[in-house]
């Protein structure tokens, strides 16, 4: 299974855990599963009921906005680098 | 370009940095800006942008000025309430710098005006509060080629990237499926003033730096910055080829919306307020303020140049800007907002006729 890096903004940052954490996933859902595994709270931020991204938050996979890809189902390779941001319009 | 002795010791400060200095200067007199919206993230930028000898600045902006505003949109005060903002910064502006043009524009922006509102400039700031708008700014900047330094901020964070059309991420790069409806607004989770401050100072920082030397920290990048950590961080992003805005599968624009629109905005003092969206701008002659207050005995509370605002039918408020927007608050539905202005504005047109 590829190895990829999550990079989380120290505000989404797991306790205990630095803001890059290294995981085998083979597509995005692997790593999105992972986060909520620990971080539980952030589910139904991430995920619609459907299993689907909110758009409250922006995911990128090596710069790339992962609804632009294949959303949850995009395939990760080694050295891949997924960002999770929190989606911002206010101003 | 030569500058007055005056103007020298006006921006003697900013002239000895070596990133500014007197060719930077130059650079930043020639220079065409349109900050589009000015709340809480405009009302710093243009501030700014206006102190530091920008040459051209216009402002666009639908509202007036709220009480709400008061506690981080300092070109405001309370006497300003009631007035078009662009009215009143455009005031501010001149007096604080009286080398510069200041063009205030009261148009509201969508799909139907954005092109307008972006043309003639060498960039586009970023003042909104809303994705929809972004949108329709986003894609008129990809259409006229003009730089748009997008940017946001909300609770104690905020964002900021400079896209520059054919070359880095567009907004719908980045933001894909974002959708208002699924994000909160500050007027529910609140937005700290100095997040705002913050993210007005990197876009004067960077707009200023792009101006003068054509290059941005912020190109292929997303900034994320957070207060309560005082942290900073870099996402790099790239242009995603199935972009429906700047990608190779652009989708064609959807169909032409019907006008007058009518869009439900947060309650205002605790009433419902409803902006009315005319679509192309309309151009009231000067003269129609005091004419429905003196014919139509309509009571003012504010009478500007490019807006009035009069209480009408007992307990309604309405702002009725130059460009045909109207504020209406107390309307007890959409429909009746809009059966409101279509009086309004069929009574104006029907004076108009009679020759006012």
């Amino acid at each position: 299974m590829p190895l990829v890096k999550l990079v989380l903004p120290r505000a989404l940052a797991i306790p205990g855990h630095s803001k890059e954490i290294m995981m085998e996933a083979s597509m995005l859902k692997d790593v999105i599963d992972a986060l909520i595994s620990i971080r539980p709270e952030l589910g139904s931020k991430l995920l619609d009921s459907n299993g689907r991204l909110r758009s409250i938050f922006s995911v990128y996979i090596n710069g790339r906005n992962a609804e632009l890809l294949n959303g949850m189902e995009t395939e990760l390779r080694d050295n891949d680098e997924i960002s999770i941001i929190p989606s911002v319009a206010g101003g | 370009m030569e500058f007055s002795d005056e103007e020298i010791e006006l921006y003697s400060r900013q002239i000895v940095l070596p990133e500014i200095g007197i060719g930077g200067q130059e650079e930043l007199k020639k220079a065409r800006v349109a900050v589009i919206g000015i709340g809480g993230l405009g009302c710093s930028t243009v501030v700014s942008l206006a102190a530091m000898g920008v040459g051209y600045i216009r402002i666009v902006d639908r509202d007036v000025v709220e009480k709400s505003n008061l506690h981080r949109q300092h070109l405001y005060s309370y006497k300003d309430i009631g007035y078009p903002k662009v009215e009143v910064a455009a005031k501010r502006l001149k007096e604080l710098n009286p080398y510069i043009e200041v063009d205030p524009l009261p148009i509201y922006v969508d799909e139907t005006t954005a092109r307008d509102v972006v043309s003639g400039v060498d960039m586009v700031i970023d003042g909104l509060d809303n994705i929809t708008t972004r949108r329709a700014i986003n894609r008129a900047c990809l259409e006229v080629r003009t730089p748009y330094l997008f940017s946001a901020a909300i609770q104690t964070y905020g964002v900021a990237s400079l896209i520059i059309p054919g070359e880095t991420a567009c907004l719908e790069c980045l933001y894909a499926n974002v959708v208002d409806e699924d994000l909160p607004t500050c007027s529910v989770i609140g937005v700290h003033p100095a997040i705002l401050q913050l993210i007005s100072a990197i876009q004067v920082s960077e707009a200023t730096n792009y101006l003068i030397h054509s290059s941005s920290i912020l190109q292929d990048k997303l900034l994320f910055c957070d207060l309560k950590s005082l942290s900073m961080e870099f996402i790099p992003v790239k242009r995603v080829s199935g972009c429906p805005a700047c990608g190779e599968k652009m989708k064609i624009r959807e169909e032409a919306k019907k006008y007058p629109m009518v869009e439900e905005v947060c309650e205002r003092e605790g009433v419902a307020t409803f902006i009315i969206n005319p679509g192309k701008s309309m151009k009231l002659p000067p003269e129609v303020f005091s004419h429905i207050i003196r014919e139509h005995k309509v009571e003012p509370i504010i009478l500007g140049e490019l807006g009035l605002t009069f209480r009408y039918g007992g307990n309604l408020k309405i702002s009725l800007l130059k460009s045909g927007i109207a504020i209406i608050e107390g309307a007890s539905s959409r429909e009746q907002a809009l059966e409101i202005y279509k009086n309004i504005i069929a009574t104006i047109r029907l004076d108009c006729e009679k020759g006012m």
